[in-house]
Formats: structure tokens, C-alpha cells, sequence
């Protein structure tokens, strides 16, 4: 089973799944007895690690796949099971957030810092809207500032991101005065106000 | 409808659960390990990131050693962009264009020093769901689902592995329920001893330009008389503050808002023209842009557009 299978039967699973792509989700389901085993296996962990010692979310499942494919429901497993319970979602605060924002941070990737990297993602706008947009420059400043400032993306924009645009070395280096030519004899080592270079190579 | 009885008969029949997950039914304290994996953990892999019809990888080192962050992080395409950083220094290494940025971080921070502080925390607009088990860069994983309560912000989802905590996979999930964007390893070691050439570039970095941003201007704390009436459930203001714009030199009057998880900044800069309000997108964060009271604000954040746009309109000056 492919991943995008996998994604799809996890998102209908939770009810998540547009209505466009269920359809087609109903049908292979149909056909596909490993399908229909994932799903079991999706309902069960999730049941089991939710605590849920009944058989809560079956009926649920069924209807919904009765449902959408406007056929008979299946006999039920138990005849008095309850609806699936909302008591296993939990609210999601405190340390939780913290530690959600974390992962941000540690992979350090977002939209944010491509945005910064990529000039043309911005200037890219409609020519009959010039007039309203804020300049891109601009844009990619307050992208950044966001980054800088927001945690979230804290990482992405100092670590993995702006790389150098052509103006911004030629500015840089003017402001860094006590750097090198940029020659490339490799005959001295930058002045780089206190950073060892020769630390960085093998 | 045979099908549909098969289904129900493979629902009724699944075993009653895993060891691994009654030891561990609590989402939180998954998150909790997860936050402690990421702090101590060493590890080297590749991590491939997709988003905006795009796919990318990189590889990433990581360790701490004696409390001093080292990382390397080498773009697989493209133009081979490679991140050296060692403390608070970080080179950006262009070997196509033979240029290393330097950046000197000024304010000690650590990976994980950027974390919302506790009065940041009031966020409450999620929930919070075990999912299933799965797998992921080989490894046993835990899949985890942040599922906003309205649709001003985005869903995550998070697949943490078992043994450790650590995070192997992340998903920004849309309002459709579709994944806007992810990044995953797709190998990783973790807890690994890194060679040290893991953490070393392979250039002769010295014959290339070495340049420098220079100082970033520094942020200073303001009060304003810009408030937004209207914020979504859950945003609340987080820090008000005064920056001058590296390129103009404008002055810029930022406000962060914060739900705990997504934030939002609002820039407020003299208007030079009275133009239509104005929404963008890049990726999955949104802003939109319109004239107030002579200033024209401009509101960011990785957000669904609705969020950008309602604080936009709702700013104004008391």
C-alpha cells in the first residue's frame, strides 16, 4: 500500500478526508481486503491507545461506509454500543504546546525561511497589482522579522535560510569593511572578527 | 453488501491492543519525551521536506558537546547550500557562488531557547490525539494529531518514535484535513557518536568571499496605541515591539499575536500612498495588507488567510 493510500485511510479514519476523495477511497476499499485489514488496524490502535476498551468507533465506521456507498448497513457488532466517545480528546495546552512548537524549531524547515530564500516566490505577483503589493524586499524583511520573532520559525530563518542574494553579498560585504576581496587564490584566511575558519575544514 | 460485512467482521475481531500503548496513553507525556529527545539527543540523517509541490532534502548533523551546539545541514539540490554552525557562530556555505555568510548570534541562543515562555502557553485552541502506530525512517514510530477547534489556525501532525521520543516526522495539516507541507527524516541515527567530519564542511572555505550581514538592528520593547478588536479565539498579544527595516530603514511597529502554537505579526509602517488592501500567499503562511489611518499594516503568519485578514481589519489606533 502506497503512502498516499495510507494518508488517505488515516484521514478517513478521523473524518478528515474531503468528500472528493472518499469515493474513490469507498471503492478501492471495496476491492482491497489489505485495505480493509488497515482500516481494522487504524480503528484498533487508535481505540486501544485511546484507552476505549469497548468497540467504539466500528458502528461509526460502517455507517460512514454505508453511507457513502448508499448501501445496507452491516449487522452490528454489538447491538448496544455506544456512540464514540469525545473523552479522548484532550485539550491541547501548556507543555504540550511547548513541546509541539519543539519540533519546529528542531527540524527547523518552515514556509517561512523558503519564502526568505526565494525573492521570486514574492516578486511573483500579478504586474496588475504592482501598484498595491508590498515591495518584495519589504515583505521578505517582515517574513524574517516574523521568523526571528515568533519562536516557531525562529530556527528556520537562522539556520536555514537567506541564503546570499547577489545585492545582499555586495551590501554585506561593504558593511563587513575588514573582510576579504573575495580573490579566490586562497591565499589568506578572512578576518572574521574572531571565528577560526580553519576550525571548519577537514 | 459482502464488502461492507467484511469490513465490519475485520473491525469486530481486532485484538485488544498493545503493551506499548497502555504504557504510554497519555499524548502529553509523549510530547514531554518529545521535548526532552530533541534537547539531548545527537543524531545524523537526511531529512526530505515537501511543500508547494515541491520536494527537497537535506542532510542534517546535530550534537551538543559541553553544552555548545554543533550542526551541519547540506541541501541535497539545488545549489548545495550548506549550514555550519558551531554555538552561536553560523556560516552559510554558497559553494557554487564561493561565499560563506557568517552570522554571529549575539543572544546565547540554544535550539530550543526559542520555545513560547510560560506566559505564552495560554494556547487552548487544540486538540490533542493519539493516533496509531506507524513507521517511519525505519523506525517504530507514534503518531500524534494537533487538531485546531476552528479554522483560524493549522492542524499538525507529529509521528514520534517510540524508543525515544524523538521526532521523525511533521505535517502542517490545511483545513481540508490535506497535508500543506512536511518534512520527515528518511534516515536517521540517532544517539549516534558523530564523526567529526559529520560536522565539518568539505570546502576550502578559505579562498572563498566571506561576507557578513552585519549587525541586525535590535528590537526594542514599545507600547502602542494600535490594538486589533477583533483577534480568533485564542490570540492573544505577545510582545509589542519597535525594529528599523534592514533595507529602507524604515521604522517598524511589530506586534506578535500568539494562540500558543500559530503566531501572527502585524507591522506597521507610514503609509507612502493610500492603495487597496491587498492578500498574498507564499506556501502555507498568508498576509494580507491594507491602509489604516495613514499607516499601512501589514499582517503575516504561517495562518490560514481568514486569520491575517480579520486582524488586518480589525487594527486600529485607540
Amino acid at each position: 500500500m502506497n503512502e498516499t493510500i495510507r494518508m488517505q485511510l488515516s484521514a478517513y479514519v478521523d473524518g478528515e478526508l474531503p468528500e472528493s476523495e472518499t469515493e474513490f477511497l469507498l471503492r478501492r476499499l471495496s476491492q482491497d481486503a489489505e485495505l480493509r485489514a488497515e482500516v481494522a488496524e487504524f480503528i484498533e490502535i487508535g481505540r486501544t491507545m485511546r484507552g476505549e476498551y469497548t468497540v467504539n468507533g466500528i458502528l461509526d465506521l460502517r455507517q460512514r461506509v454505508a453511507d457513502a456507498l448508499d448501501g445496507d448497513a452491516a449487522p452490528a457488532a454489538t447491538a448496544e454500543e455506544p456512540l464514540p466517545s469525545k473523552s479522548f480528546v484532550k485539550p491541547l495546552g501548556g507543555v504540550a504546546v511547548a513541546a509541539a512548537v519543539a519540533l519546529v524549531a528542531l527540524i527547523g524547515l518552515r514556509q517561512t525561511a523558503i519564502v526568505a530564500e526565494d525573492p521570486a516566490a514574492i516578486a511573483d505577483t500579478d504586474p496588475a497589482e504592482t501598484e498595491y503589493v508590498v515591495p518584495p524586499q519589504e515583505m521578505r524583511e517582515y517574513l524574517r522579522m516574523h521568523g526571528e520573532s515568533s519562536g516557531a520559525n525562529d530556527m528556520d530563518v537562522r539556520i536555514v535560510s537567506l541564503p546570499l542574494g547577489e545585492e545582499e553579498a555586495t551590501e554585506a560585504e561593504i558593511e563587513a569593511g575588514g573582510f576579504l576581496d573575495g580573490d579566490a587564490d586562497g591565499s589568506a584566511a578572512p578576518a572574521t572578527q574572531g571565528t577560526d575558519a580553519s576550525t571548519l575544514e577537514e | 453488501m459482502p464488502c461492507i460485512r467484511s469490513i465490519a467482521l475485520l473491525l469486530a475481531v481486532a485484538t485488544s491492543g498493545t503493551a506499548f500503548a497502555d504504557s504510554h496513553p497519555d499524548p502529553h507525556s509523549w510530547l514531554d519525551r518529545m521535548e526532552t529527545a530533541v534537547q539531548t539527543l545527537s543524531y545524523e540523517g537526511t531529512v526530505v521536506r515537501v511543500a508547494g509541490g515541491k520536494t527537497e532534502s537535506l542532510k542534517v548533523a546535530h550534537t551538543i558537546t559541553e553544552g555548545v551546539i554543533h550542526e551541519r545541514v547540506v541541501a541535497q539540490e539545488g545549489d548545495g547550500l550548506e549550514i555550519v554552525r558551531k554555538g552561536n557562530e553560523v556560516f552559510r556555505i554558497l559553494p557554487d557562488r564561493r561565499i560563506v555568510r557568517v552570522e554571529t548570534w549575539n543572544d546565547q541562543s540554544t535550539l530550543f531557547s526559542t520555545l513560547p515562555k510560560s506566559d505564552l502557553r495560554f494556547g487552548n485552541e487544540y486538540d490533542l490525539l493519539l493516533k496509531r502506530k506507524a513507521r517511519v525512517a525505519g523506525r517504530k514510530a507514534l503518531e500524534i494529531a494537533i487538531r485546531p477547534h476552528d479554522n483560524y489556525r493549522y492542524g499538525h501532525r507529529l509521528w514520534l518514535d517510540t524508543e525515544t521520543g524523538f521526532l521523525l516526522r511533521t505535517q502542517l495539516i490545511g483545513d481540508d484535513g490535506a497535508p500543506l507541507e512536511e518534512v520527515k527524516f528518511v534516515e536517521i541515527s540517532l544517539n549516534a557518536n558523530l564523526p567529526e567530519q559529520s560536522l565539518q564542511t568539505v570546502y576550502e572555505i578559505n579562498s572563498f568571499k566571506w561576507v557578513t550581514s552585519g549587525d541586525r538592528q535590535a528590537r526594542k520593547p514599545i507600547a502602542t496605541d494600535w490594538t486589533a478588536s477583533d483577534l480568533p479565539a485564542g490570540f492573544e498579544v505577545v510582545s509589542t515591539e519597535e525594529e528599523q527595516m534592514a533595507d529602507s530603514g524604515k521604522t517598524v511597529t511589530h506586534i506578535m499575536y500568539s494562540d500558543g502554537l500559530a503566531s501572527v505579526s502585524a507591522f506597521i509602517v507610514e503609509a507612502t500612498d493610500s492603495a487597496d488592501d491587498k492578500q498574498d500567499h507564499f506556501g502555507s503562511s498568508h498576509s494580507y495588507t491594507a491602509v489604516r489611518e495613514g499607516y499601512r499594516v501589514t499582517v503575516v503568519g504561517e495562518v490560514p488567510a481568514a486569520t491575517v485578514e480579520r486582524i488586518a481589519l480589525s487594527l486600529s489606533r485607540n
